[in-house]
């Protein structure tokens, strides 16, 4: 099966500095993957290079098996929604989903007014009279009326209020069981992806640290609560993400092997911001899927 | 696409609207005013007068009545050097700089190019747009001020004039296409509108000056006309000829009837003047090199043909910058909060 998203050895530099290197990654058709990380990770380096707005200095991404660089067969089934949401300042919402009609051979000109009409967007704004969550909502729809298969979204909430924030991500999620599409979302609000994305991609200072479905990722970490003397190593324990101790207790965030037997640890499953903030202050540790299969 | 790049300059367009018909209201009045002195105080009468001659008396070529009309509307004159030169600049920063840095500032690329459109045609049609605004902007403009120069050409003659030449004709047209396209290119390798704008000026005038003094008076070889220091006619300057070599720019020589040099300039001694032909010697003669005021118009098509190939130069060269060297650009990459 031919990944929604692939990355071979993808790596972009700006100058003397490498803003992604070395990124090998395959997104699955169907999932929604969540793109997480500190600021300057590479995130956005990434998605660009994904949607064709950047050219790889070295490796390669490809869409469905294509080179998305200028090229119009991946465009149309690419839908992006940039860092900040930006639209034409001049332009009204009216005039927005007129561009992508004319631009698109696949646009759904119903559903796209049908969905501004929904969100009570007034047509004949311009961009720049709108709200954060407004111009969110208008480039959401620009993208998803392109009927892409694939959707990419570059901190799509980050300006906005929690409640804008939540009916953004409801409306999107919406889309996305209706449809199917594959969506790739970057944000460093963890709690916003948590129980919404089933693909988890962690970037730390330009490399991928972590990546795997969600459902496993969390199956073979947990958090183990001991004695600080308690000896090492610890059965059934694979690997050591994070630790923090007292005194008294060690608390540390592993990868597990199987159960752990040993009754002096006391093993709670782990959350996907655990996870997630566990590997972000370890740079060095990571977990990537082996060759072929093993994920 | 058309659409697009027509709609997002639908403000610019109804500005320019505005400005052109506020200067074409003040070109119309101001040049009926001076049309009407140049027949009603008698200078067209007299220019009609000499035919056209390419020699006329020392006294006798309506210098007083030229003199007369130019002084009244010298402030005309200084308005137009001052005002038209620099329209075409304008064009350039306002019109051609935004192209693409206001959309990489604005990221608003990253909107356009995940379109069902490439960025070549993006790029072809945003700068073709922009370019023929310019043509129809420019040339309605080059338009008027050439009919409004009119009665100061025949009046002064210095149509050939440096920076009057530029204002007139075909050239200020070449000069605004290139502008845009210099400043639509400076603005996609800086991606900053307002350095853009900045760079073009430099790059405008340096282009400008290199081109007007040293290639202009290059592009066909002068004339030469000889005529002697002892006579009473000398060449009719309100023909509008570019007297521009032989003693130095804009200078003749005057030479012994043995071809030896005696000084640069124009000297005319009307007969008898025994000192004159005393310290000249019989036979001395004025020898000029100059491009005829008929070649007006073939120099004003060869400019506007240099400038309007460093405008397609420049427009190819931004849709390879736009296509090649703007997806290396760290651009929206950055964080910007």
């Amino acid at each position: 099966m031919i990944a929604a998203l692939e990355a071979t050895g993808l790596a972009k530099r700006y100058g003397r500095t490498w803003a992604l290197r070395d990124c090998t990654l395959a997104v699955p058709e169907g999932r929604v993957a969540a793109l997480v990380g500190p600021n300057g990770a590479g995130k956005t380096t990434l998605l660009r290079l994904a949607v064709g707005l950047r050219r790889p200095t070295q490796g390669s991404v490809r869409v469905f098996g294509r080179q998305p660089r200028d090229d119009l067969a991946s465009l149309a089934r690419i839908g992006f929604v940039a860092q900040d949401t930006p639209l034409y300042p001049d332009l009204t919402v009216g005039e927005h989903l007129e561009l992508g009609r004319r631009l698109n051979p696949t646009w759904d000109d119903g559903s796209a007014h049908a969905r501004i009409a929904k969100l009570a967007i007034p047509v004949d704004r311009t961009a720049s009279a709108l709200s954060g969550g407004q111009r969110a909502q208008v480039a959401l729809t620009l993208a998803l009326a392109k009927r892409p298969d694939l959707l990419v979204l570059d901190e799509p909430v980050a300006s906005l209020d929690p409640l804008a924030r939540r009916g953004f991500l409801a409306e999107l999620m919406g889309e996305v069981a209706e449809r199917g599409l594959t969506v790739l979302l970057s944000s460093h609000l963890i709690a916003d992806l948590e129980h919404r994305c089933d693909y988890l991609v962690v970037l730390s200072a330009s490399r991928v640290q972590v990546l795997g479905e969600v459902d496993d990722l969390l199956a073979t970490h947990a958090v183990l609560v001991g004695p600080s003397d308690a000896p090492e190593p610890i059965p059934g324990v694979g690997a050591v993400v994070s630790e923090s101790r007292t005194d008294r207790q060690r608390t540390l965030f592993v990868r597990t092997e199987g159960a752990v037997p040993d009754p002096a640890w006391k093993a709670h499953p782990a959350a996907l911001e655990d996870l997630v903030l566990a590997y972000l202050s370890e740079p060095t540790a990571g977990t990537l899927p082996g060759p072929e299969g093993s994920a | 696409m058309i659409w697009l790049a027509w709609r997002q300059r639908r403000g610019t367009i109804v500005v320019a609207l505005v400005a052109l018909a506020t200067i074409a209201a003040i070109l119309v009045l101001t040049g009926r005013q001076m049309s009407a002195s140049f027949h009603d105080d008698g200078l067209a009468s007299c220019i009609e007068r000499l035919h056209g001659a390419a020699f006329v008396p020392v006294d006798g070529g309506c210098q007083d009545e030229a003199a007369a009309f130019a002084s009244r509307f010298f402030m005309m004159r200084l308005l137009g050097l001052t005002l038209f030169t620099f329209a075409p600049l304008a064009l350039g920063m306002f019109w051609g700089a935004p192209v693409v840095a206001r959309e990489v500032e604005h990221d608003t690329v990253s909107l356009a190019w995940t379109q069902g459109v490439t960025r070549r045609r993006w790029t072809w049609t945003q700068l073709g747009v922009v370019g023929a605004m310019t043509l129809v902007a420019m040339g309605v403009f080059a338009s008027l001020v050439t009919w409004w120069y009119g009665p100061l050409n025949a009046a002064t003659g210095d149509r050939f004039q440096w920076l009057i030449y530029d204002q007139q004709g075909l050239a200020p047209v070449g000069y605004a296409l290139f502008v845009v396209a210099l400043a639509a290119f400076l603005g996609a390798v800086t991606g900053r509108t307002l350095r853009a704008m900045a760079i073009s000026v430099i790059g405008f005038i340096a282009t400008r000056f290199v081109v007007a003094v040293w290639l202009r008076p290059r592009f066909m070889s002068p004339l030469e006309r000889t005529y002697p220091v002892l006579g009473d006619r000398v060449p009719n300057h309100l023909l509008g000829d570019w007297l521009y070599g032989g003693g130095g720019p804009g200078v003749g020589v005057i030479l012994r009837a043995n071809g030896e040099r005696i000084a640069g300039g124009q000297r005319i001694c009307p007969p008898p003047d025994a000192a004159c032909l005393a310290e000249v010697g019989r036979g001395a003669y004025n020898l000029e090199l100059f491009h005829p005021a008929s070649r007006f118009w073939t120099f004003q098509a060869i400019e506007a043909a240099i400038f309007l190939v460093f405008a397609l130069g420049l427009a190819f060269a931004t849709v390879w910058w736009v296509r090649r060297q703007l997806a290396e650009d760290r651009g929206g990459d950055s964080i910007r909060r």
